[in-house]
C-alpha cells in the first residue's frame, strides 16, 4: 500500500516536469519578450506624405453618391496604411443615412449626414462634418473636422483643428494639430493639441500675473514639507515649492511660486494660482479662475471650476487623472487624459 | 551540549520567522500584480517642461555592444539641445575608445568622451569622477548593452516632473532569451523580478530599487546625498538606500522597457550573482543602522526597506538553518525538528527559489502574456539551489575577505555575446 502511494506521489510530483521536458524538446517560444515604443512614431499614424500621395492620386473631380443603406467596401494598399475608396475616384462624397461604409477617403470634403453610419476609417484632404449620431471609428481630415451633436469617436480623430458641436462621445483618442474647441458638453478619455479649450473665450487673472505664473524660475525654489493637513490664507504669496502630508486648501487668490504635491486633498479656492506642478494623490477641485503653469496630475478624481486655465501657449502641459471633471469655460495647452472618465459638463459652457 | 541544541533550535525559529516574512511579502506583492490594477501615475505625462538630461554609458571592454547603444541614444525622441551622451570609458584594451571617438567626431556636441586610464576601477568610481562637473537637471544611466527605445528617454525623465522624485528606474528585458535554456529561465526570472516584485512595491507606495541602468537620478538628489560611493560594488543599491534615507522617492516605470543581454552561460551567471550579493551585502552592512534608526516614515515602509536590504543575506542563512536542523534532528532534540525542518524547506523552497520563485514567475509570465514560456517554471528548482549556494558562498568569502584579509574589491565585468557591428556585416 505504502508503496503505491510513493509512486502515486511521485507520478503527481512529475506532472509538472513533463510539459517542462516538452517544452525543453520542443523551443516554441523563443522570442524575445516584445517591448512598448520600439518605433519611433505610431505606426498607425497617417503622416502628411501620404495624404499627399492620395491627393495625387485624386486629382480626377467626381462626385459619387451613395445612396440608402449601400454597403461599400472596396480595398486598396497604399504604402503601410489600408485605405478603400468606395468604387470610383471623388473629391466629394456625400454619404447617404444608415450608410455602412468600412473604408473611406476623399480629395475634398466629406459630409456625413444624420443617423449612425459605420465608417470604419474616413479620412479627407481637406475636411470633415459629421451629422447627428455617427459612430466612426477612425476619422482623420486634413483641415478642419467638425463632429456633430451626439457622435461617439471609437478610437482615433486626427485634424489640423478639431470642432466638437454637441454632447461627443470620445472613448478614444482625439488629436488636433492647433485646437480642440467644444461648443457643448463632452464625455472623453484622452485629448491633446496645442490648444483645448470650451467655445467662450476667457482670460484667467490679469496679464501681470499670466506673466509671473509664466516666467521660468531663475532659482531652484527651497522645498518644505508640511506633514499635516494645511491652509494657505487668502492673498498669501508662498515662494518655494510645498509637498503637504495631508489635505490642503490654497486660499482665495493664494499663489504658490514652486511645485505643489499633496498626498490627501487639493482644494484650490477662487482666483488661486500655482506657478510649477501639481500631483496629488487625492482628489483635486478648483472653485474658478484658477492659473496653473505646470503639469496636473492626480490618481484620484480631478474637478476644474470655471475659467480655469492649464499651461501656457509656449508651455505645453498634461493634465492626467482618474477620472476629470470641467464645469465650465477652460483652457488646457497640451495633453488631457482621463484614465477612467472625462466629462465636460454642458449646463456651463 | 543541550545549550548548543537550544541555541540551534531558537536559531531556527528566528529563521523559519524571517523566511515567513519574506514568504508573506513575495505572496502579498503577487496579489497585487494579479488582482490589482497597475499604478501608473506618471504614464500620461507627455508634454511638460523638459529638463536637461546627462545620459552617461560606461563601458569597459564594450567594442561589441557600444555602438549599437550610442546610436539608438542618438535617435531619442527628446530634443536634441537638451540633452547630451557621454560615455565612460573606463580603461578599455580593446577598440572601445577608438568607436567612441568616431562617434564624436561624427556628432559633434551631442557625444562628448569621457576616457578614464587611471583611478579606482569599477562603474561606479567612473560615474563619481564623471559627474563632477555636471550641471543638467538629470543624470540617465544606460549600461553599454542597452539598446533604449526611441521614447525610452522622455518616458525616463517625465516622473522628475514630481518634486519628491530622485530616482526613476524602468524596466529590463532579456534580447537574448532564446540562446539557450540558462537564458530563458533568467528571462522568465527577469519578468518576475520587474513585471510583479518592483511594480507591485510602486503600487503600495513602498520602495522600488534603482538598478544602476534604465534609469536615472536628479542630479540635485545626488548631490544631496553626497553623490556616487565608489567604494561600494552596487552602487544602485547603495543610491536607492541613501536617497530613501534623504526623503527622496525612487519611481519604477514598468513600461520603460529596454533590451538588454543576459549571461548565456553558468560561469558568467554565477559571477553576476556574485557580483550583486556582495554588493548589496555591503550596502546592507553600510546602511543598516541608519536605516534602523531612520524615524521620518510608516514602520511598513521601513520593513520593506530592511527586507528589500537583507534579501541576499537570506541565502547564506538558510544554509545554516538547514544545518542547524540536521544537527537537532540526528541530536534527537526534538520530535517537531523534523516537521520544522521539512516546514522550513518548503517555505524556503516557495520564498526565497531566486526570490521570487513560482508565484512571482507565474504571475509575471501571465502578464506578459508568455503562452509556452511558463512551463519552463520547475526548473527553478535548479535555479533555487544554484543562486542559494553561490549567495551563501559569496557571504562567507566576503566575510574572510572584507573583514579579515581585507582585500581590494575588484569588479567583475559581465560577458558580452553580441557580434560587433562589423562581424554582422561579414555574416
Amino acid at each position: 500500500m505504502s508503496v503505491v502511494v510513493f509512486f502515486l506521489g511521485l507520478v503527481m510530483i512529475s506532472l509538472p516536469f513533463i510539459p517542462m521536458l516538452m517544452e525543453i524538446v520542443k523551443k516554441s517560444d523563443l522570442s524575445p519578450l516584445q517591448i512598448s515604443n520600439q518605433t519611433l512614431k505610431d505606426p498607425r499614424s497617417v503622416p502628411d506624405y501620404v495624404f499627399w500621395y492620395l491627393a495625387h492620386l485624386l486629382k480626377v473631380n467626381g462626385l459619387i453618391e451613395l445612396k440608402e443603406k449601400v454597403s461599400v467596401s472596396v480595398s486598396t494598399m497604399v504604402g503601410d496604411s489600408l485605405l478603400a475608396i468606395p468604387a470610383g475616384i471623388m473629391t466629394k462624397l456625400d454619404v447617404a443615412a444608415h450608410t455602412k461604409v468600412a473604408r473611406v477617403i476623399s480629395a475634398g470634403k466629406i459630409i456625413l449626414p444624420d443617423y449612425s453610419n459605420h465608417i470604419q476609417k474616413i479620412l479627407s484632404l481637406d475636411s470633415i462634418q459629421t451629422g447627428v449620431e455617427n459612430n466612426l471609428n477612425e476619422v482623420h481630415a486634413h483641415h478642419l473636422l467638425t463632429i456633430g451633436k451626439k457622435n461617439k469617436v471609437i478610437w482615433w480623430a486626427t485634424a489640423e483643428n478639431v470642432i466638437l458641436q454637441a454632447e461627443a462621445h470620445l472613448p478614444g483618442k482625439v488629436q488636433a494639430r492647433k485646437e480642440i474647441v467644444f461648443e457643448n458638453g463632452a464625455q472623453f478619455h484622452l485629448l491633446q493639441g496645442a490648444l483645448i479649450k470650451s467655445r467662450i473665450n476667457f482670460e484667467s487673472g490679469s496679464a501681470e500675473n499670466q506673466e509671473l505664473i509664466k516666467t521660468p524660475s531663475t532659482h531652484i525654489p527651497h522645498k518644505l514639507t508640511i506633514s499635516k493637513n494645511h491652509t494657505i490664507l487668502d492673498q498669501v504669496v508662498f515662494d518655494g515649492t510645498l509637498i503637504v502630508k495631508g489635505n490642503l486648501t490654497l486660499g482665495k487668490g493664494s499663489r504658490v511660486l514652486g511645485d505643489l504635491k499633496v498626498y490627501g486633498k487639493l482644494m484650490v479656492e477662487e482666483g488661486a494660482q500655482i506657478k510649477g506642478n501639481v500631483f496629488s494623490f487625492g482628489n483635486i477641485r478648483f472653485r474658478g479662475n484658477n492659473l496653473v503653469g505646470g503639469t496636473l496630475v492626480t490618481n484620484r478624481q480631478l474637478r476644474m471650476g470655471p475659467c480655469t486655465q492649464v499651461g501656457f501657449e509656449d508651455r505645453k502641459i498634461t493634465v492626467s487623472a482618474k477620472s476629470i471633471t470641467i464645469d465650465g469655460p477652460f483652457k488646457v495647452y497640451g495633453l488631457l487624459r482621463a484614465w477612467k472618465s472625462g466629462t465636460i459638463t454642458s449646463s456651463a459652457l | 551540549m543541550n545549550t548548543f541544541l537550544l541555541i540551534l533550535s531558537w536559531y531556527l525559529y528566528i529563521f523559519l520567522t524571517l523566511l515567513f516574512i519574506y514568504f508573506v511579502r513575495h505572496f502579498i506583492f503577487t496579489l497585487n500584480r494579479a488582482f490589482r490594477s497597475q499604478g501608473a501615475m506618471y504614464l500620461g505625462i507627455e508634454d511638460s517642461r523638459l529638463p536637461t538630461v546627462t545620459i552617461f554609458v560606461p563601458a569597459h571592454n564594450e567594442e561589441k555592444v557600444i555602438a549599437d547603444a550610442l546610436n539608438s541614444l542618438l535617435k531619442q525622441d527628446y530634443p536634441a539641445h537638451l540633452y547630451k551622451i557621454i560615455p565612460l570609458n573606463d580603461r578599455s584594451t580593446d577598440r572601445t575608445k577608438e568607436i567612441i571617438d568616431q562617434f564624436v567626431l561624427l556628432h559633434p556636441g551631442r557625444i562628448e568622451a569621457f576616457h578614464r586610464n587611471s583611478g579606482k576601477a569599477g562603474k561606479s568610481a567612473a560615474l563619481k569622477e564623471a559627474c563632477e562637473n555636471i550641471q543638467t537637471d538629470i543624470i540617465i544611466v544606460f549600461d553599454a548593452d542597452y539598446i533604449p527605445a526611441p521614447k525610452l528617454l522622455l518616458n525616463l525623465v517625465s516622473p522628475f516632473v514630481d518634486p519628491e522624485v530622485g530616482s526613476v528606474m524602468g524596466r529590463v528585458v532579456p534580447l537574448n532569451s532564446g540562446r539557450n535554456l540558462l537564458t530563458r529561465i533568467l528571462d522568465l526570472e527577469r519578468s518576475a523580478g520587474y513585471q510583479v516584485d518592483q511594480q507591485a512595491r510602486m503600487n503600495m507606495g513602498l520602495l522600488p530599487q534603482y538598478g544602476g541602468t534604465v534609469g536615472g537620478v536628479r542630479t540635485q538628489a545626488l548631490k544631496e546625498i553626497g553623490g556616487w560611493d565608489d567604494s561600494v560594488l552596487a552602487e544602485d543599491t547603495d543610491v536607492t538606500m541613501r536617497m530613501f534615507l534623504k526623503g527622496w522617492m525612487v519611481v519604477y516605470q514598468n513600461f520603460c522597457e529596454c533590451y538588454e543581454e543576459v549571461p548565456e552561460n553558468w560561469q558568467v551567471r554565477i559571477k553576476q550573482v556574485r557580483r550583486w550579493a556582495r554588493g548589496h551585502n555591503q550596502v546592507f552592512f553600510k546602511e543598516i543602522k541608519n536605516l534602523l534608526k531612520y524615524k521620518q516614515i510608516r514602520l511598513i515602509d521601513k520593513l520593506d526597506a530592511i527586507l528589500l536590504l537583507g534579501i541576499f543575506m537570506m541565502g547564506p542563512l538558510t544554509f545554516v538553518g538547514w544545518g542547524a536542523a540536521q544537527v537537532l534532528y540526528f541530536a534527537g532534540y526534538s520530535k517537531t525538528s523534523l516537521l520544522v525542518s521539512s516546514l522550513g524547506a518548503f517555505i524556503a523552497f516557495s520564498s526565497l527559489g531566486n526570490f521570487a520563485l513560482f508565484f512571482e514567475i507565474g504571475t509575471a509570465a501571465f502578464l506578459d502574456g508568455y503562452q509556452k514560456r511558463i512551463r519552463l517554471l520547475p526548473l527553478g528548482v535548479l535555479f533555487f539551489f544554484v543562486s542559494m549556494t553561490t549567495v551563501a558562498r559569496t557571504f562567507f568569502g566576503q566575510l574572510w575577505d572584507d573583514y579579515i584579509m581585507r582585500k581590494e574589491l575588484t569588479w567583475d565585468k559581465t560577458t558580452r555575446y553580441r557580434l560587433t557591428p562589423m562581424h554582422r556585416r561579414k555574416q
